[in-house]
């Protein structure tokens, strides 16, 4: 037996643990077990006693095991899968918002119907060729809906195909929310368009100083005045907070506004906003790397991380549709991306709707990529739970952002073991 | 030693279980990108 390469070692409450980010088991150690466990040059039979459950709770594991081999072999498995896929379509780039940080290509134009049928018929092509069984399907931008006219007309269509060929489509889409009108909605609930995500990013103040229109003028009330025609219809709407260095404490701000809309079918999530080429010099500095000790210190933003324990510590056993072989990006004039972040980027196309050829570079990089020999990554003992994290990161940036799992944990396992029902925190002596 | 939580999967299990499906599966894109996942709330 040889000490697995996931196990990681913190102090809580005065007592000192180990725990393993595969299996999810954690043990109290004592100062012997510690000193075996905690250097790989002590003999193990100097814990003979415990060797055997050590091996059950994954702490130990077999010589031969290639630990980092077996989730290698989750993440190629999940690159092929055919079961579900997922397609994002911007019916058009143009946007009537100009914010500092955008990673997007803005321009002019919707989707012509030319287009609209391509995509519709590469859809139907590519779901029958692989017998899938369910598409996650996102409407995307710019601001989608600048068109909602495309997007009513081509989720129809879907809909229609989708119910004849037995596949089930779920529909979301990713707006600014100014738009949002009692028809929009109305309309939305009639096609099945179910979810729906939209940003704030703090008070009036500070979201009116960030998300604007192309005048310059703030949007704050506009958006959250729409918010609450939500509670007449059964969609559900994701509030994304996107944070950098001047507005972290901005979550629970937001958290609480939208509390006082009384509608629980939305909810708030903080999302660190992306550094990119196209962002200023001072929009670049205020970027946070995801490792910022503070950040999770915010009580607000450890306890939404906190939260979420049970979900976030899941082993990766399926792969971001970035990876994903038939999961694809569209933009209003049928260009492929493998990732939204690439949207509007001639040189991130993937290939076009209609077409065979496809991009050697974006195919090497997005398809070919193996995050297992990462060396930073294969080192580390989280890899469980990110399998290396964003691949649109790992190609475009120049610093490793690892998931905030990493940063919290001990407090994150001890909070999945309690959410379990097992009452160790109060009463960690019994 | 205390064992205070028993591992919730083995790598026997893990194995079998790949999910060959793509992002995550509850409404929207993956952990990574943060968007659209948290319908659960």
């Amino acid at each position: 037996m040889k000490r697995s390469r996931f196990n990681v070692f913190f102090d809580y409450n005065g007592k000192t643990y180990i725990s393993n980010t595969f299996s999810k088991s954690l043990i109290e150690l004592d100062e012997r077990h510690l000193k075996v466990l905690n250097n790989n040059e002590a003999e193990l039979c100097e814990i003979q006693d415990s060797l055997k459950a050590l091996y059950q709770e994954g702490i130990l594991v077999d010589d031969q095991l290639d630990e980092i081999g077996m989730l290698r072999f989750a993440h190629e498995q999940s690159k092929k899968g055919t079961d579900e896929i997922e397609i994002v379509v911007a019916p058009t780039l143009s946007c009537n918002f100009k914010c500092g940080y955008c990673f997007e290509t803005k321009r002019n134009g919707k989707m012509s119907d030319d287009v609209q049928d391509r995509v519709i018929n590469y859809i139907k092509e590519k779901t029958k060729a692989i017998d899938c069984k369910k598409i996650r399907f996102i409407w995307f931008g710019g601001e989608p809906l600048l068109c909602f006219d495309i997007i009513e007309k081509m989720t129809v269509s879907l809909n229609k195909y989708c119910q004849e060929s037995g596949i089930n489509i779920e529909y979301s889409v990713i707006t600014n929310g100014y738009l949002i009108t009692h028809d929009i909605l109305a309309r939305m609930e009639q096609i099945n368009i179910r979810h729906v995500q939209i940003t704030l990013d703090g008070d009036k103040n500070t979201h009116d100083s960030r998300r604007v229109l192309l005048d310059g003028s703030g949007t704050y009330d506009k958006i959250y005045d729409n918010l609450k025609l939500f509670s007449e219809y059964n969609i559900t709407v994701a509030i994304r907070v996107n944070i950098d260095a001047d507005n972290a404490e901005m979550f629970g701000y937001v958290k609480s506004e939208i509390k006082k809309l009384n509608n629980n079918r939305i909810v708030c999530h903080p999302a660190l906003v992306e550094k990119t080429e196209n962002q200023s010099t001072t929009q670049k500095n205020k970027c946070l790397k995801g490792n910022e000790d503070w950040f999770y210190k915010n009580p607000d933003i450890e306890e939404y991380y906190l939260s979420q324990s049970k979900k976030n510590l899941d082993n990766v056993c399926c792969v971001c549709s970035a990876e994903h072989l038939d999961s694809f990006v569209v933009d209003e004039l049928g260009n492929l991306y493998k990732c939204w972040n690439s949207i509007g980027y001639d040189d991130q196309i993937w290939g076009t709707i209609g077409t065979e050829k496809k991009n050697p570079v974006i195919v090497s990089q997005y398809l070919g990529r193996d995050p297992f020999t990462e060396n930073e990554c294969c080192d580390c003992a989280f890899i469980p739970v990110c399998a290396g994290g964003c691949i649109y990161h790992s190609i475009y940036s120049d610093n490793k952002k690892c998931i905030p799992e990493k940063f919290l944990y001990d407090k994150l396992i001890i909070k999945k073991i309690l959410k379990g029902g097992n009452d160790y925190e109060s009463n960690p002596d019994s | 030693m205390k064992v205070i939580q028993t591992a919730e999967v083995s790598t026997e299990e893990f194995i079998s279980q790949v999910t060959v499906h793509a992002g995550c599966e509850d409404g929207g894109h993956c952990k990574y990108c943060i968007n659209m996942t948290n319908y659960s709330n």
